[in-house]
């Protein structure tokens, strides 16, 4: 029975303190003031630096293990995306020298279906070691019919003539060199004369009566007289006219159509068949 | 294996000179590599290698540039015999034989050649664009010639050593 009272006394005496303690805790006066009385103050004062410290540490230990992984996957990630903008680039100069050599191959069949002779279209595979001489390897011989003297062009106008032909591959002496000529015509005024190849990389038009008024900017063109190039192919554009009293003939400079320093696809003009038939 | 050796640095200096060079504006008036193996050859190599090879590279050149037929094989054969002729007079470990010896060879080369061309009947060789050319080719020659031909010379050491090891292991 005392136990009774006891626990029941007990119980009631806590509820009041219980009570008056939450009343003085939550008491705006109490509130109001800069810092707590109570025993409270002292534990936290002791406690809390070391929960501090833990708590900087667990959250260290957490960022460096979320950026360290954040990190890994950025690296990783960065990585595929390098690949895949490397093989982005390279598909895309893929797709640029296709469309360039697309764009040349149409011009180079175009320029095909122009011409009445057959033709055998050949690969430059190598260019002349010495700085005096100007051919080129291609990479078609006599057994695809090549022969030595036969005309070489492209779509930009003359290239050529083969020197020499071997079963698989043919030298072409260059129209830029020094030693090769072809006869030409001025196409407005129809004058006559000689294109002859020079250091510079231009064309010299010889023997051009000065009773022809040549002008900057005439098309010089095959004549098809020399009997190896056809009649009508392009070869180049008169750049300057020099008259001296003491000579018949006019000094002309022409430039070429065909860029010569970025040959990549040429044509072998094969002689006509009746024109074959004619000959010695 | 010394011929192995010669026959696989004609080959680099070919390939370079006719593909790999045309593609870059800045060699467009490059010295002519297989003159600088000639000079190679002379200075370090006996004199069975020398004919074999000079001709060898001589025929290689005619064969490929738009020259005469034996243009190139002539002009080495007596730029050889030239060199030899001038180290009878001169210490050959001076540092500076050379490069000496790399220009007189670039030069006489152009010479010969522009000298032959006009003996021929093309007198257009001589031209001022040509002489801005040779200028190019000695500058480039006496500035790089001596690095090339002391790398052919340290690679045929290497390769000496190597063939043999391989040699050596392979026969026990």
């Amino acid at each position: 029975m005392v136990v009774i009272v006891s626990l029941v006394l007990l119980f009631f005496f806590n509820v009041i303190a219980l009570f008056i303690s939450g009343r003085h805790y939550y008491s705006p006066q109490v509130s109001s003031r800069e810092h707590s009385n109570g025993p409270g103050q002292y534990f936290i004062a002791t406690v809390a630096p070391f929960q501090k410290k833990m708590t900087q540490t667990i959250q260290f230990a957490e960022r460096l293990w979320t950026h360290y992984f954040y990190l890994v996957s950025v690296s990783k990630e960065n990585e595929e995306l390098k690949i895949a903008l490397s093989k982005a680039i390279e598909k895309n100069s893929e797709c640029i020298e296709t469309e360039i050599s697309n764009q040349r191959f149409r011009n180079f069949l175009n320029f095909q279906k122009t011409m009445t002779n057959d033709t055998i279209a050949a690969q430059v595979i190598g260019k002349d070691p010495s700085p005096w001489f100007k051919s080129i390897i291609i990479d078609k011989g006599f057994s695809n019919g090549v022969k030595k003297g036969l005309p070489v062009v492209n779509p930009e106008g003359v290239v050529g003539q083969i020197i020499e032909a071997t079963k698989h591959y043919s030298k072409v002496l260059l129209l830029i060199d020094r030693n090769s000529a072809i006869d030409s015509l001025a196409q407005r005024t129809r004058a006559n004369g000689i294109i002859r190849g020079s250091s510079e990389g231009r064309f010299f038009f010889q023997y051009v009566l000065k009773k022809y008024e040549i002008q900057e900017g005439d098309t010089v063109i095959s004549s098809g007289l020399d009997g190896v190039f056809p009649k009508g192919l392009r070869i180049g554009k008169v750049q300057s006219i020099t008259q001296k009293n003491s000579s018949i003939f006019q000094e002309v400079v022409v430039v070429p159509f065909v860029d010569f320093e970025n040959l990549e696809e040429l044509m072998i003009v094969l002689p006509n068949p009746e024109q074959n038939g004619e000959g010695p | 294996m010394a011929y192995c050796f010669n026959a696989f640095v004609i080959i680099a200096f070919f390939l370079f000179q006719t593909s790999i060079a045309p593609n870059f504006r800045l060699f467009y008036d490059f010295f002519n590599l297989m003159s600088l193996f000639v000079v190679y050859l002379v200075l370090y190599r006996p004199n069975q290698e020398i004919i074999i090879f000079v001709v060898l590279t001589g025929i290689l050149m005619d064969s490929i540039s738009g020259s005469p037929f034996g243009l190139y094989m002539t002009t080495y054969i007596w730029l050889s015999l030239g060199i030899k002729w001038t180290l009878k007079y001169l210490h050959k470990g001076n540092a500076i034989l050379i490069p000496m010896i790399i220009s007189g060879v670039i030069l006489a080369e152009n010479l010969i050649i522009m000298s032959v061309m006009t003996l021929i009947g093309k007198n257009i060789y001589f031209h001022s664009e040509n002489f801005r050319s040779i200028i190019i080719q000695l500058l480039c020659g006496v500035i790089i010639g001596p690095f090339l031909i002391y790398l052919i010379k340290d690679l045929q050491v290497k390769w000496k050593i190597w063939s043999f090891e391989k040699i050596f292991k392979y026969f026990g």
